[in-house]
């Protein structure tokens, strides 16, 4: 059997914070195979960005990072700039209002990885430019305005244009459409989709939005205060969430039809990430079932049917 | 600044030969401002020392630009060790004064032109490190230094492509300021440093009148800022009912509202009408630049100078309200939650007098009892452990109980009306379904009349009785919220819902709505902003628009309801 595109285990990033430190991600651990699409959900704070830092290679990693079979963490983050890898792995970046260079063209920012990753010059630099732009719906007469010229859904195109632009097999989405309407997000979601059927790229998609999630990802991954608590094929998930902060936040989604869940939010606030306990659960003390077990007690992630998994001592095999 | 550069060449005399008979003459057709006591030419000596002035000027700015600004955008964009060792430096210098630093340096290695450049540079280098350093490490985490770096450029590529192009406006500003301070700086220095030269008329000084000129002959920016004030339309509201029912808390009617912008003016809202009973919560949804927030800021009188009300009227609790009674309404009988709350609250100050404050201010408490007050408060918005919380700053919270004590803030001098423009956005699901509850329970406990702006129509069918659908300024819909998604009639209505994420669907089931709003700045709007976008566009559409009553309280903007 062919190694999957991306194999990532024991993943951990802390932050200093005076003599303690702030657990951002503590053991990560998930495999994507190849034109495969992976959610990430979670609260702001649970360590989402940070992960996405981590795989795209911006920060220094403890941990594995296993991409096409080649450990990615033996290349220092500084050197990782000139790596062959670099192209395969592209990131669109939240907000596209503030990740495209304010003084950059919107054909500067799509020619810019091309020049850089695939060494294009000239007509062929142009080409391809242009060929990445109309991919992602952009008019050739667009290409020569600046950000602020452009509306937040070109905008939106051209970030995800310059992502695609060298054919990354490897595409990270961080919240992509968390700033834009309705219907603008309809039209980028659909294009998502799209590049998907037609680059077979593999996606890894980030975002708070459960039902955006539902429609683009076929696996999702529940992070809870820098761990994983929950993962398996996302419909499922969704209809029969296994761990309590998982159901907890399905709960809390607005629905447009249809009646409410009527489970509780979690009471309370989520606890510090600083020094947490390495014996505790981290969602105890918010969770409807919190017994002392849970306190003296880490859950481990566990397996169940249906390609699931969830990190509780009271999820019971269906 | 052309005769300064071209000064020898202009110069009708040698600046240092002297004439001790023609010695402080006036100005004459020969010496066209006179002569000095030495008896030397004036304008000569002028147009030359403002020469040398300048160019010294330029060099140790142009030299300092290089170094500080090298030395501050890589402080910024790698703090830590980096940091700490350029900003120590910048330290040491300061610590001197300036001026003595800068002879001790030209006394060291001697009085040339190039060592005064070099010493003008030395002491104005902290200011260029911490305005790079700033402005670079406000940059660092900006996404295209991330989309830089993913782009496969190396850290000095992404310093010098990336970062430096932006700060370099703010950079040059800095530059043209040292420049003239510069040219004066080094004056009273120039005694010793060129003795030869003596003393030649004021160059910095003359410099710096000069840009006193150019600065004041930027024209007309206050010309318009008092500008044209809007006339009223004169329209009347065309469904105009007669008096308003009593037990409606707030009556809007006909309410329009125009901004006066440098592209023209903003018909922002036309004949925006609705009314809210107590304990009631009604809904506004609409794309963004729907008009949605401009409502909310129309009702509270915060439309600033450029936005005015050109028609309508807003009725609160029976009372008709002149645009100059809003401010006075506004924190006592109608509240505001804003969609930033960290925004929205003092950073430097507890939380616990920030409320106490608005109690005081409003309700006439003593600091005492405004301070107990505060922390009943917060017990009643949910804060855990509210004595103790009251002491705490903004920056301690999370951002769900930052919202929290807004929201406190806003209910403290009991409202009777609530406005709560998009209190959740920014907001995780879980803390977005606790903040509303809360939203909720207060509204019903106080029997606040609600107004609830959304983007998200789940948040809305899930927290407001009643929705209102607004586009480009157009109140395109009212109706109780089970009908409007039932039967969505108005075409902009069935688009919206059909953009939506659901629950259940897949990708194909969403819709994207065809074309974009259209530019409120046009003078020849249609009477329906939403035809040009319509599929159910009929000849009639280009007539004046109607407001259908479709049943007592579902009223809808269309000649062609589905």
């Amino acid at each position: 059997m062919l190694h999957p595109l991306l194999d990532v285990a024991e993943l951990t990033r802390r932050f200093p914070a005076g003599r303690r430190q702030v657990h951002a991600v503590d053991d990560g651990r998930f495999t994507l195979r190849r034109g495969e699409a992976l959610g990430l959900v979670g609260e702001s704070g649970c360590g989402k960005s940070t992960l996405v830092r981590m795989l795209a290679r911006l920060f220094p990693t403890e941990g594995i990072i296993r991409f096409d079979g080649r450990e990615l963490t033996l290349t220092p983050v500084r050197r990782f700039s000139a790596d062959p890898d670099r192209a395969r792995i592209r990131v669109v970046f939240q907000d596209a209002d503030e990740s495209i260079n304010p003084r950059h063209t919107a054909a500067d920012a799509i020619a810019d990885p091309l020049r850089r990753l695939c060494g294009l010059r000239g007509v062929a630099l142009r080409d391809k430019t242009e060929e990445a732009a109309r991919l992602c719906g952009l008019e050739p007469a667009l290409l020569g305005r600046f950000p602020h010229q452009l509306s937040g859904g070109q905008r939106a195109r051209v970030g995800i244009a310059r992502a695609v632009g060298p054919r990354p097999e490897l595409l990270i989405l961080d919240e992509p459409t968390a700033a834009l309407d309705v219907s603008v997000q309809v039209t980028v979601l659909k294009l998502l989709a799209e590049l998907r059927a037609t680059l077979g790229m593999a996606y890894i998609f980030v975002s708070h939005d459960l039902n955006v999630i539902r429609l683009l990802c076929d696996q999702v991954l529940v992070m809870y205060l820098g761990r994983l608590v929950e993962s398996g094929p996302a419909q499922t998930v969704f209809d029969r969430p296994l761990h309590p902060y998982t159901q907890s936040l399905v709960a809390a989604v607005p629905r447009l039809h249809g009646m409410r869940v009527n489970a509780p939010p979690p009471a309370g606030e989520p606890r510090s990430p600083i020094d947490p306990d390495p014996n505790s659960c981290r969602f105890y003390g918010r969770c409807p079932i919190g017994v002392p077990r849970c306190g003296t007690e880490m859950p481990a992630l566990r397996r169940f049917e249906g390609a699931r998994e969830a990190a509780c001592h009271f999820v019971e095999a269906t | 600044m052309i005769a300064a550069i071209a000064g020898p060449l202009l110069a009708p005399y040698d600046p240092l030969a002297s004439d001790t008979m023609a010695a402080l003459q006036a100005p004459s057709a020969r010496h066209w401002f006179g002569t000095d006591q030495l008896g030397r030419d004036v304008l000569s000596r002028a147009l030359v020392a403002t020469r040398l002035d300048l160019g010294i000027a330029a060099s140790s700015v142009a030299l300092v630009f290089v170094l500080g600004g090298f030395s501050g955008l890589v402080a910024g964009f790698y703090g830590g060790w980096v940091e700490a060792v350029v900003g120590r430096i910048a330290d040491t210098i300061m610590a001197f004064p300036l001026f003595v630093l800068a002879m001790g340096i030209v006394a060291a290695l001697g009085n040339t032109v190039p060592n005064i450049v070099l010493a003008t540079a030395i002491i104005n280098f902290p200011l260029y490190v911490r305005v790079a350093r700033a402005e670079t490490s406000t940059r660092r985490n900006l996404g295209y230094v991330d989309a830089a770096r993913v782009g496969g450029h190396r850290d000095l590529a992404v310093l010098l492509r990336h970062v430096a192009p932006n700060i370099l406006p703010i950079m040059t500003v800095q530059m043209s300021l040292t420049m003239g301070r510069r040219a004066q700086l080094h004056r009273p220095r120039r005694a010793s440093a060129h003795a030869g030269m003596g003393d030649h008329g004021g160059g910095g000084r003359e410099l710096h009148r000069l840009r006193r000129m150019v600065g004041g002959a930027i024209p007309g920016r206050r010309a318009d800022a008092g500008g044209v004030l809007l006339q009223p339309a004169g329209r009347r509201h065309p469904r105009h009912r007669g008096p308003e029912p009593a037990d409606m808390t707030l009556v809007v009617d006909g309410l329009s509202v125009a901004f006066r912008t440098r592209a023209g003016i903003v018909r922002a809202l036309d004949r925006v009408s609705f009314s809210l009973a107590a304990g009631e919560t009604l809904a506004l949804v609409g794309e963004s630049g729907s008009g949605k927030s401009v409502t909310a800021f129309a009702l509270l009188g915060l439309l600033g100078a450029a936005g005015q009300v050109t028609a309508g009227r807003i009725v609160l609790e029976g009372q008709e309200l002149a645009p100059r009674d809003l401010p006075g309404i506004r924190g006592r009988r109608a509240a505001m939650i804003f969609q930033n709350p960290r925004a929205a609250l003092n950073p430097i100050r507890p939380i616990g007098r920030q409320i106490a404050d608005v109690l005081r201010c409003h309700a006439g408490l003593t600091q005492r009892q405004a301070m107990n007050e505060a922390v009943t408060t917060l017990r009643a918005v949910g804060i855990p452990d509210p004595e103790r919380r009251a002491g705490a700053y903004p920056f301690e919270l999370s951002g769900g109980m930052c919202q929290r004590v807004v929201i406190a803030i806003a209910i403290s001098a009991k409202p009777v009306l609530l406005i709560a423009d998009e209190p959740t956005t920014g907001l995780d699901v879980t803390t977005q379904a606790t903040v509303m509850d809360l939203i909720q329970r207060l509204s019903e406990e106080y029997g606040m009349a609600t107004l609830l702006i959304t983007h998200d129509l789940a948040l809305a069918r899930e927290r407001a009785g009643r929705i209102a659908v607004m586009h480009a300024g157009h109140m395109v819909k009212t109706a109780p919220t089970d009908e409007l998604l039932a039967h969505p009639r108005h075409p902009y209505t069935r688009r919206l819902l059909a953009a939506t994420p659901t629950g259940a669907g897949t990708l194909d089931d969403l819709h994207a709505i065809p074309g974009t709003l259209p530019d409120l700045r046009r003078a020849d709007l249609p009477p329906c902003r939403y035809a040009a976008r319509c599929e159910r566009r009929l000849p009639e559409c280009d007539g004046a628009l109607v407001w259908a009553a479709l049943s007592p309280d579902h009223e809808v903007a269309c000649w062609n309801p589905a």
